[in-house]
């Protein structure tokens, strides 16, 4: 029972997926896991941008809890010097951090404007911590 | 002169006549390629704005004439403005500049990129309008054999419009300005070559004056909540008219692995490359 509900959750996860490639780099559905201490468990976010702030939904299913924060924090990258090649400028960062279901998600976002990206960091609750990993699907 | 001095003169003086019959074609060639593709010829000096019998201008080709095509003619939206005049939202304009250094653009992977990304491919732009039909329909040339309607039949958005590539774009005339607007335009493609970002938030409005037979003045509004912390106008694009420019078949191939030989300019194509991007 508890597998057909995971496969429905992806299912609906997944289902959302063409609404976002290239826009805001919260947007969109994030499928991964976390590793709760030798256990690694599936997650699944769902995340949408409105202009002011990012709403979503974790884990959507019969244990789904609303996204109650989600924010960004962008460190500014530096241009390529003038006449060299752009790729040697030195890109912005994205880091995020993420609060759902009494948990917090700390963790920083590679290839924040492309399609493939995928989040890495830790998640907090009270006294537990482990590691996570996003992709965005 | 002599029968061997006169020999002499025929020889030299074909052989200069051959060579620079040969130099006039090369340039011819290399004028063509130039121009994007065949039938690139140099534009004529301008006649006025053609127009339908209604008195409208026409934005295409004029009936009874060789069609025609629209070269390149936007480049960056943000092109003559100060970045810091834009007004971003944070993580806007941080994806902007991560986009000046990955400039791997949706359109080279044979995405459909609408509104102001249309005026930018090298192969030209048609517009094919039918008045009878109160529609007009966009086609980039080079992009995914794919294109965009604008009606012209006064009617309003429909609600929850299915986010696409191309949106959905609705037109009036204002004078000899035709506005159009769009909405309904999804998150997978760049508004320009520069990565200009947006969200499904957006409202395009593109202002079209055909100012003579040969130039276009092409204006966008881009009012996003989603990306922009207000509305913002882009300073005026020309395009250049391109008689006898005709859509031709082109495959956009997916999974190019030569992306970095797309073009970077936008503006010249070099066809005696083996390769043609």
């Amino acid at each position: 029972m508890r597998t057909i509900l995971i496969t429905l959750a992806i299912a609906l996860a997944t289902a959302v997926i063409p609404t976002a490639q290239e826009g805001h780099p919260l947007t969109g559905t994030w499928y991964g896991e976390y590793e709760a201490g030798k256990q690694k468990r599936d997650l699944t976010i769902i995340m949408k941008w409105d202009g002011k702030q990012t709403t979503g939904t974790m884990n959507p299913g019969p244990n789904a809890a609303p996204v109650t924060s989600a924010a960004l924090d962008i460190t500014a990258g530096k241009p390529a010097p003038e006449g060299r090649d752009s790729t040697e400028g030195i890109p912005p960062t994205f880091k995020v951090r993420i609060e759902s279901g009494g948990m917090t998600f700390e963790g920083t976002i590679q290839n924040p404007v492309a399609g493939n990206r995928r989040i890495t960091g830790t998640w907090m609750r009270g006294a537990e911590r482990g590691t996570f990993q996003l992709r965005r699907l | 002169m002599t029968n061997r001095s006169m020999n002499r003169f025929c020889v030299y003086g074909s052989a200069l006549v051959a060579i620079v019959m040969v130099l006039a074609t090369n340039a011819d060639l290399a004028a063509q390629g130039r121009g994007g593709r065949g039938g690139g010829a140099p534009a004529p000096a301008a006649a006025p704005t053609p127009r339908w019998p209604d008195g409208k201008p026409i934005l295409g080709s004029v009936p009874g004439q060789p069609v025609g095509g629209w070269g390149a003619g936007v480049t960056t939206l943000p092109r003559g403005l100060k970045l810091e005049e834009i007004p971003f939202q944070p993580w806007a304009r941080a994806a902007y500049d991560i986009r000046q250094i990955d400039q791997f653009e949706p359109h080279t992977r044979c995405k459909a990129s609408g509104v102001s990304r249309q005026f930018s491919t090298p192969y030209g732009t048609e517009f094919v309008e039918v008045p009878d039909l109160k529609r007009m329909y966009v086609m980039d040339n080079g992009g995914p054999n794919s294109y965009r309607i604008i009606y012209l039949d006064g009617r309003s958005f429909p609600a929850n419009i299915p986010l696409t590539y191309y949106g959905y774009s609705i037109g009036h005339w204002d004078g000899d300005t035709l506005v159009v607007e769009t909405r309904g335009l999804n998150e997978k493609f760049w508004l320009d070559t520069r990565g200009t970002p947006h969200t499904a938030q957006l409202k395009f409005t593109e202002r079209f004056t055909r100012s003579d037979m040969n130039t276009l003045k092409y204006q966008a509004t881009i009012d996003d909540p989603g990306a922009y912390t207000k509305p913002w106008t882009t300073t005026e694009f020309t395009l250049r008219w391109r008689p006898g420019d005709e859509l031709f078949e082109y495959i956009c191939q997916q999974f190019n692995q030569g992306p970095e030989m797309m073009l970077g300019s936008q503006e010249e194509i070099d066809n005696t490359r083996f390769f043609v991007p």
